[in-house]
C-alpha cells in the first residue's frame, strides 16, 4: 500500500518539477461595452475574423478556472464586436480579453456518440465530462468538386412515402419543410431509429428547441436502441443566441470527424428557421444593416456554407458521406418566404408536409406533387426502383382525379379502377410514428399494391391487411426476405415467390371483396 | 458633419509637426476655439489620449507598465526596458511601476497591446489547472 503511495508522490514531484510556467506574450483588449450577449472590445489590433476570444475577469480575488469564450464577428476600425458563448453576466466593462489565435473549435471523436452535449462540447446528460483527443474547427471549407463522388447508396428512412417517392441517398441534402406540429421532427427521428444496423452514425442538432421536447426524444431513441450510434447537440431555447448560431456548425464538425474516417453520418438540423432567427438577433445587436425581413445580408451564406459540407467523398478520400436533413418551419404553408426559398435552392430536394393531408389522416403528410428528390432512383435498390417507379406520379395523378371525381357520379371503368387503386396506394402510405419499416417489407407491400393484389381488399381494411401481412412474413417468409436482402433486386423467381406469399396470406382473410 | 476623435487628433498632430514653441501655443489655442465652435469640447480628453498615442508612435516612444509584488531593483527594470525595446524597436521606453501585493511574486509587464504575465499568482493558477487534469 505504501508503495503505491510513494509512487504517486514521486509522480507528483516529477510533474511539479517539470512544470514550466508559460512566459509567452499575449495580445489583449479591453471590454468597453457589454450587454445582450454582445461585447465591444477595444484593442486586439491583430484579431482575426471568427477568432476565439477568452474573457478574463479583472478581479483578482475569484479563482475562476473556467474562462468564458466569445467569437469575434465584427472587425471595425476602432473596436472588435464579439458574441459571447455563455453567460455574459459574469463579464464587466474593463475586463481583459485575450486572443487565442484559433478559430472556434469543438471536441470531436467517438466519445461524442451516445451523449447529449451543448455546441461547445460540454456534457448535458449528467454523465462524465467529454474526453476527446481531437478538436475540429467549426468553420471549414467544404470539399471541392474533385474530392466528391456522385450519391449512390440509399439512406433507408423506414418511411414508405419517402423511401418510394422521394428517396434519399448517402451524401444528399434533403429538406423537410412544413408548418408547425406537422411531423417534421417525427420523420427525422424515425429516420434515425431506422439506421440501426445500417452502418450509419447519427447526429441530431436541436436549435432553439424546448428541453422537454429533447428529453422526450432522448427517451424514445434510448427505447429503440438508437442512442448507441446517435449524438445530440443541444442549444436550448433558454441558451444565448450565440450557442444556437454555432450549434449546426459544431454538429457538422463532429460529423466531419467520422467523414474523414470514411464512415457515413446522418445529421439532422432541427430547425434552421430558428437558426436564422438567432443569427438575425446577433447581427442586429452587432449593428449590421438589416435586409429583407430584417435578416442580415449574408443569411443565404449562413446556410449554404453549412449544407455544402454534407457530401459524398470519393474513394481516394475515404468514401465517407454526410447526409443532411435540414428542417424548416413555414408560417401558414408559405414556401415562398425568404428563408424557405433560400434553403430550398440549396438542398437537393425537399419533403413537403401539408396540413390538409395531415388533418385528413394521411400521416406522414407528404405532398407527393411538391416533394422531390433530385437524386431520385439513383439512391434506391433495384427492387425498390422496380416497384415504386411510377408511384409518385400515380399518387399525384390520383389526387387530381379524386378532386375531379367529386363532381361526376358516372365514371367509366378505367377511371374508377384508377381511383380505387389510388385510394389503396394512399392507404399504404399511411404509417405510424416510431414504426420504421425495413426496405424488404416496403418492397413487398408496394409490389402487392401495384400488381393489383390489394384490389379486392376494402380500403378501410388495408391497414389491418398490412399488419397481418408483415406478421405472416415474419413467420413464413424468412427465406424470401433473406434472398431479397442479398440480391437487392426482384427477379422473376423472387416475384413468383412474392406472389405466392401474398396469395397464401390472402387465403386466410375473411374480409376480401367478392367479385 | 461629425468629426471623429481620431480625425481631430490626426489633424492636430500633422499641424504641429516641425513647429516651434510659440507657433504650437497659437495653434493649440485655435484648435480649442474650433472645438468649442463645433460643440465638441466633450471629446477633449479622448483627443488628448489619441494625440499622445500618435505622438508616441511617431517618435518611437513606448509606454509600459510593470506591476510587481515588491519593488523591483534597477537592474531588473533596465532588463525589462531592454526587452520592450527589442520587441517594439522603440527609441524610448517610459516604464511606470505599480505595486500589487497579491501577485505574490514575479511581475506582469504590459505594453502597447501585449501583456506578459510572469507573476507567481498566475503561475500557481496554471499549475493547479495542470494538476487537476
Amino acid at each position: 500500500m505504501s508503495n503505491t503511495r510513494d509512487f504517486i508522490v514521486e509522480q507528483l514531484k516529477s510533474r511539479i518539477a517539470g512544470f514550466e510556467m508559460k512566459k509567452e506574450r499575449q495580445e489583449f483588449g479591453v471590454v468597453i461595452k457589454i450587454g445582450d450577449g454582445i461585447a465591444r472590445i477595444s484593442g486586439l489590433p491583430n484579431c482575426g475574423m471568427s477568432e476565439m476570444l477568452e474573457f478574463r475577469s479583472s478581479e483578482t480575488k475569484n479563482d475562476e478556472l473556467k474562462s468564458i469564450f466569445g467569437v469575434a464577428l465584427n472587425l471595425e476600425e476602432e473596436t472588435v464586436g464579439a458574441v459571447i458563448l455563455g453567460d455574459s453576466e459574469k463579464i464587466k466593462e474593463g475586463d481583459r480579453v485575450f486572443a487565442t489565435g484559433r478559430i472556434l473549435e469543438v471536441p470531436v471523436g467517438s466519445a461524442v456518440i451516445g451523449r447529449v452535449v451543448n455546441p461547445l462540447g460540454e456534457a448535458l446528460d449528467g454523465k462524465e465530462k467529454l474526453q476527446t483527443e481531437k478538436f475540429y474547427p467549426i468553420e471549414k471549407i467544404a470539399p471541392g468538386v474533385i474530392e466528391r463522388q456522385s450519391v449512390r447508396e440509399p439512406v433507408q428512412t423506414g418511411i414508405k412515402a419517402i423511401d418510394s417517392m422521394v428517396p434519399i441517398g448517402r451524401g444528399q441534402r434533403e429538406l423537410i419543410i412544413g408548418d408547425r406540429q406537422i411531423g417534421k421532427t417525427a420523420i427525422a427521428i424515425d429516420a434515425i431509429i431506422n439506421q440501426k444496423g445500417q452502418n450509419m452514425k447519427c447526429i441530431y442538432v436541436a436549435i432553439g428547441q424546448k428541453k422537454s421536447k429533447i428529453a422526450n426524444i432522448v427517451a424514445k431513441l434510448e427505447e429503440h436502441g438508437a442512442m448507441e450510434y446517435t449524438t445530440i447537440v443541444l442549444a436550448g431555447a433558454s441558451d444565448p443566441a450565440s450557442l444556437s448560431y454555432i450549434a449546426p456548425y459544431a454538429g457538422c464538425a463532429m460529423a466531419e470527424y467520422f467523414l474523414d474516417k470514411g464512415e457515413d453520418v446522418l445529421i439532422v438540423y432541427d430547425d434552421l428557421s430558428k437558426h436564422a432567427v438567432a443569427y438575425r438577433e446577433i447581427s442586429l445587436l452587432l449593428r449590421r444593416p438589416p435586409g429583407r425581413e430584417a435578416y442580415p445580408g449574408d443569411v443565404f451564406y449562413l446556410h449554404s456554407r453549412l449544407l455544402e459540407r454534407a457530401c459524398k467523398l470519393s474513394k481516394e478520400k475515404g468514401g465517407g458521406s454526410i447526409t443532411a436533413l435540414p428542417i424548416i418551419e413555414t408560417q401558414a404553408g408559405d414556401v415562398s418566404a425568404y428563408i424557405p426559398t433560400n434553403v430550398i435552392s440549396i438542398t437537393d430536394g425537399q419533403i413537403y408536409l401539408e396540413p390538409d393531408l395531415f388533418y385528413q389522416g394521411n400521416r406522414p403528410a407528404v405532398n407527393a406533387g411538391l416533394s422531390v428528390s433530385r437524386v431520385g432512383s439513383a439512391a434506391q435498390i433495384k427492387a425498390m426502383k422496380k416497384v415504386s417507379g411510377k408511384l409518385r406520379l400515380e399518387a399525384a395523378q390520383f389526387r387530381e382525379l379524386a378532386a375531379f371525381a367529386q363532381f361526376g357520379s358516372d365514371l367509366d371503368e378505367e377511371t374508377r379502377k384508377k381511383l380505387e387503386r389510388g385510394k389503396r396506394i394512399i392507404e399504404v402510405f399511411k404509417q405510424g410514428q416510431y414504426a420504421p419499416l425495413s426496405v424488404e417489407k416496403q418492397v413487398l407491400i408496394f409490389f402487392a399494391v401495384t400488381r393489383g393484389f390489394l384490389d379486392n381488399v376494402p380500403v378501410d381494411k388495408v391497414g389491418e391487411f398490412e399488419i397481418g401481412f408483415y406478421r405472416h412474413l415474419d413467420a413464413a417468409g424468412e427465406n424470401f426476405v433473406k434472398a431479397l436482402r442479398e440480391k437487392q433486386e426482384l427477379d422473376e423467381e423472387l416475384e413468383k415467390q412474392a406472389g405466392t406469399l401474398i396469395d397464401d396470406y390472402k387465403a386466410s382473410l375473411d374480409y376480401l371483396i367478392k367479385e | 458633419m461629425v468629426i471623429s476623435v481620431k480625425q481631430y487628433a490626426q489633424s492636430l498632430h500633422e499641424l504641429l509637426a516641425e513647429k516651434n514653441r510659440d507657433e504650437i501655443r497659437l495653434l493649440i489655442g485655435h484648435f480649442a476655439d474650433m472645438l468649442e465652435e463645433n460643440n465638441d469640447l466633450a471629446k477633449t480628453s479622448a483627443i488628448i489620449a489619441e494625440f499622445t498615442a500618435l505622438w508616441n508612435r511617431k517618435n518611437g516612444i513606448v509606454e509600459a507598465e510593470v506591476a510587481s509584488a515588491n519593488k523591483l531593483d534597477k537592474e531588473t527594470l533596465k532588463n525589462l526596458s531592454a526587452l520592450i525595446t527589442e520587441e517594439t524597436e522603440a527609441s524610448e521606453v517610459v516604464l511606470s511601476e505599480k505595486i500589487e501585493k497579491n501577485l505574490l511574486g514575479g511581475a506582469i509587464l504590459k505594453y502597447e497591446n501585449q501583456i506578459m504575465d510572469m507573476s507567481l499568482r498566475t503561475g500557481l493558477k496554471s499549475l493547479r489547472r495542470a494538476m487537476e487534469k
